[in-house]
């Protein structure tokens, strides 16, 4: 009996080990999917797939000397990733690292890297270094900022947000989850097998858009009726719920994408609207950068100070965005936004403004020429002539880069808008 | 037993409603002379101009000036029209403005109310007419001495939108009163 219990435990530890095993396999792979991207060229523009089983080499000496190896594990490139302010603290020195020109100095700072595809193929390109830590939360994105979760089944999405904590809490067990190596450098025979580096970036603004979709639908279930005469005051009831639930630097971001739907002209293909509702968001950004402006009354009547947050002031700024002007009939529309009763033309225009937003965080929405100056402040449509329009302040060739397609905001047909520089 | 009931329950309810109203004062607001020059304004019985919310209005016309007295403190108001100049284009605008004489006679704009705005693009123009009015009303609580603006907004034949707003000396400026959910 004692001997046929001792078997039996036998029995069952070596079960575990194996289902420990095959789920540490699997969740190896959690992250990869058919659209893993997290690699470009080497000039920052087209992103590549990494197949699964492939083996990453980091081409930077600073980083392979900082890591220790040139062959990263997976925990290793994601402690790398995911410690907050490593930068800030001096810890790592970004100059060393290629910036795109994003808008925040925190992100997209890109590594060289060298990746041998199961299939013996070696592609050179750039990996992502992301700052969405500050927080100190685990942050994900993929750098072509889709949203991988969509084709996700629950128990992929259940194994991976399980990983994402093990993260978090404590280091990945990485002899349970190696992977032998294609090609590894011989020198480090004998060293664990590399386990091979799979699509770790997900975006955590990947809510923003469904956040805001629920605030609507309920803000407009408790306000129905939206006419000019109290479009002012349900601006401010909007807004000061935006903050309320959101928190303001949250609500800021969406009212910078509500801005864009509220200000780009319509664009029938999808990229060229991303570009026009891009353009606006930069004009934007380029004021809360600088503090262009510091008085909204919007901000007075629901009692938050101007200096709360530079980005919420200057989208309320007194007549700057006419979106957000009380009797305009554009904040009539856009405040009586349901996404589950609005026409579906809105509705995309509405989820391409989120898109875009997030495009420009990850890079994939960049701005050439003229449009790349932080002093791009001002902009009006091509049939009105304000006083302060300064002929040669105009930029004659509005460029938006929308994943490496040149968009040329100045060649569009019927209404466009005019951006200036430096005034 | 029930009529007695009722009755108590209808004594109850006029007698709040009575509490109510006695805790709320209507404050008369007394018309004023007032003169426009440029974007500055002069009050009757005022020594100090005031200046104008709006830096980028031009074409001022003051249509009513009031004088308000509560609480201890001194508003002046003033329903305006004129020009403004925004970021993308011209607007002729409406605008209800409310302002505090401080101890020293300071003159300073507590709230900025646009009544109505006809942007000046396409067939509108100088000419065209407002579609909205206001009509405020001034109340003191006499629960914590405060004072309160109610602003009603109406565009003609359509039944007017009013809200509170109330005074707070911190900001020096009259913010909205939300309802609590």
């Amino acid at each position: 009996m004692e001997k046929l219990t001792r078997e039996f435990i036998v029995f069952i530890i070596i079960q575990i080990a194996l289902i420990a095993q095959a789920s540490a396999d699997s969740l190896a792979f959690s992250f990869v999917s058919p659209q893993t991207t997290i690699l470009r060229t080497s000039d920052l523009t087209q992103p590549q797939s990494i197949p699964a089983g492939s083996v990453i080499r980091i081409d930077s000496e600073y980083l392979r000397q900082y890591l220790g190896t040139e062959n990263p594990t997976q925990d290793q490139i994601q402690k790398l990733l995911l410690n907050p302010g490593e930068a800030t603290r001096g810890r790592l020195v970004t100059q060393r690292f290629r910036n795109i020109g994003s808008r925040r100095s925190s992100a997209d700072f890109f590594f060289d890297v060298s990746v041998v595809e199961p299939n013996g193929e070696i592609k050179t390109g750039s990996m992502a270094l992301q700052y969405y830590y500050r927080s100190g939360f685990l942050s994900l994105r993929r750098s072509d900022g889709v949203d991988p979760s969509r084709d996700e089944s629950p128990e992929t999405a259940a194994r991976r947000q399980e990983l994402v904590d093990d993260n978090q809490q404590r280091p990945v067990n990485t002899e349970a989850q190696a992977q032998v190596c294609v090609s590894c450098d011989q020198s480090r025979a004998g060293r664990n097998p590399v386990a091979p580096l799979t699509d770790i970036v997900r975006s955590a603004d990947q809510s923003l858009w469904n956040d805001y979709q629920s605030f609507a639908r309920e803000f407009t279930r408790q306000h129905p009726r939206i006419t000019r005469a109290n479009a002012g005051r349900m601006k401010r009831e909007f807004v000061r719920g935006l903050i309320d639930r959101f928190g303001i630097e949250r609500a800021a971001k969406m009212m910078e994408a509500l801005t864009a739907f509220g200000e780009a002209p319509y664009r029938r293909d999808d990229n060229t609207q991303r570009a026009e509702l891009a353009a606006i968001m930069k004009v934007v950004e380029n004021r809360a950068n600088s503090n262009y402006s510091h008085r909204s009354r919007t901000l007075r009547d629901i009692g938050v100070s101007v200096n709360t947050n530079a980005l919420m002031t200057n989208i309320l700024a007194d007549s700057q965005f006419s979106a957000w002007n009380d009797r305009d009939n554009s904040l009539v529309h856009m405040l009586s936004f349901n996404p589950d009763r609005t026409d579906s033309g809105s509705r995309k225009r509405m989820r391409l403004a989120f898109e875009s937003e997030q495009m420009m965080s990850s890079g994939r929405i960049t701005f050439a020429g003229q449009m790349n100056d932080s002093r791009v402040r001002h902009y009006h449509a091509n049939y009105v002539s304000p006083r302060w329009g300064r002929r040669s302040a105009r930029i004659q060739n509005a460029t938006v880069v929308v994943d490496g397609v040149n968009v040329n905001l100045s060649n569009q047909s019927g209404a466009r808008h005019i951006f200036y520089v430096g005034l | 037993m029930k009529r007695i009931i009722l009755s108590l329950a209808l004594i109850f309810s006029i007698q709040s409603v009575q509490a109510k109203e006695a805790a709320l004062q209507n404050l008369p607001a007394q018309k004023i002379a007032c003169q426009v020059s440029q974007n500055s304004l002069q009050f009757a019985q005022t020594t100090k101009r005031y200046t104008l919310y709006e830096q980028n209005i031009s074409g001022v016309k003051a249509l009513e000036c009031n004088k308000i007295s509560a609480a201890g403190l001194v508003f002046y108001t003033v329903l305006l029209s004129g020009e403004i100049q925004e970021a993308r284009q011209n607007a002729k605008v409406l605008i209800y403005e409310v302002v505090l004489q401080k101890k020293s006679g300071q003159l300073t704009t507590v709230r900025s109310e646009i009544v109505d705005e006809i942007p000046l693009v396409g067939e509108a123009t100088e000419n065209s007419s407002f579609t909205l009015s206001v009509s405020p009303q001034w109340i003191l609580s006499r629960a914590d001495n405060s004072v309160l603006l109610k602003i009603s907004i109406a565009a003609k034949d359509e039944k007017p939108d009013a809200f509170y707003t109330k005074f707070n000396p911190k900001s020096a400026w009259f913010e909205d009163l939300f309802l609590k959910k």
